[in-house]
């Protein structure tokens, strides 16, 4: 069964899962990845390159435009408001797309994001008509403050980007899940295996986005594979509500017609 | 300075020097670089140069161009 569709910023789409494009062996084996993920929405990236070296990028180009996936832009490695606005331009005029991934980090260490940059870009950004997908911290106020600005899409990271430490504040992403009903959210970063975004999908998270987690398996499609059932199989659980926790063992098996003295044992 | 260098201003591109033609246009710097690719952006001093007018806008001594092109990301 799969899990419902879903709407980003008006776009419909059936895979929950939005992956990246980075760090894989080979071309080969990330257009393998990419289709066993199904995913329908890729993320890329833009840097300045010589003429000579361009060739490259062509090459990478044409596999990406081959998909035909929905592109997401990122402005990783920017780390002021400044310097993410002007990539987001470029990316822009560049993928031909108003989705931006914003990035805009404030630790080189732990890769995390500055939320004050974060806030000050993304007001520039919408006010420009960027729809904008902020990658954030998992603090409550970060993201009411991102949603008032105009966000319809939030991506709380779940742990520092390439670590696969999982969800590692599940109470802060919960938190996010019932503050916020009406926003879209994915976990970005951190995940590392696909119980980790089962746990995330069973939350009631919209969608998730990774990379390295399946760049960086022995088997890269096979694991992509794995993110796909796992992420619908989340989703389908969250869909269908996941019972109650309690704290007293309660039977299964039906204690009709059961002697008197095995019913209340 | 020589008279045939008064025709060529330095300008920066992708972050090294480079002497060009005065005047020389976006469109003109593209065809002398041989850039080939299909996909690329080309932006002066932080700015995107829209492709409508790679014919007519003219670089500047000691402007800053750059071509960014896809690169994965995640």
């Amino acid at each position: 069964m799969q899990a419902s569709s879903w709407k980003v910023y008006g776009t419909e789409l059936d895979s929950r899962l939005f992956i990246g494009t980075a760090l894989y062996p080979s071309p080969r084996v990330m257009m393998e990845a990419i289709h066993a993920s199904k995913s329908e929405v890729i993320t890329v990236s833009l840097r300045r390159q010589t003429p000579s070296k361009s060739v490259s990028g062509d090459k990478f180009w044409k596999l990406i435009e081959s998909l035909g996936c929905h592109l997401l832009p990122n402005t990783a490695g920017c780390y002021s408001a400044p310097e993410a606005i002007k990539t987001a331009r470029m990316a822009r005029e560049l993928f031909d797309t108003d989705w931006i991934k914003l990035e805009v980090l404030g630790d080189s260490y732990n890769l995390q994001p500055d939320p004050f940059a974060l806030v000050e870009a993304t007001k520039i950004l919408i006010n420009e008509g960027f729809k904008v997908f902020p990658y954030c911290t998992d603090d409550l106020v970060l993201c009411q403050k991102l949603a008032d600005l105009g966000c319809e899409v939030l991506m709380p990271w779940g742990a520092p980007i390439g670590t696969g430490q999982g969800l590692i504040n599940p109470y802060a992403l919960e938190t996010l899940r019932k503050r916020l009903p009406d926003l879209t959210l994915l976990v970005d970063a951190g995940i590392g295996k696909p119980s980790d975004a089962v746990q995330a999908m069973e939350l009631g998270f919209d969608g998730i986005l990774l990379n390295t987690a399946v760049a960086e398996a022995l088997e890269p499609a096979k694991m992509a594979d794995a993110f796909a059932q796992a992420i619908n199989a989340g989703r389908l659980a969250y869909e269908a509500g996941v019972m109650p926790k309690r704290d007293n063992a309660k039977s299964s098996t039906p204690t009709l017609e059961q002697p008197i003295w095995q019913q209340y044992v | 300075m020589s008279e045939m260098n008064k025709q060529q201003i330095d300008i920066v591109f992708n972050g090294e020097g480079l002497v060009v033609e005065k005047g020389i246009t976006v469109m003109d710097l593209l065809h002398l670089l041989e850039v080939v690719t299909r996909r690329f952006v080309v932006v002066i001093n932080d700015q995107v140069v829209p492709k409508s007018a790679y014919m007519t806008t003219q670089l500047a001594l000691g402007d800053h161009c750059d071509i960014m092109s896809p690169i994965s990301g995640g």
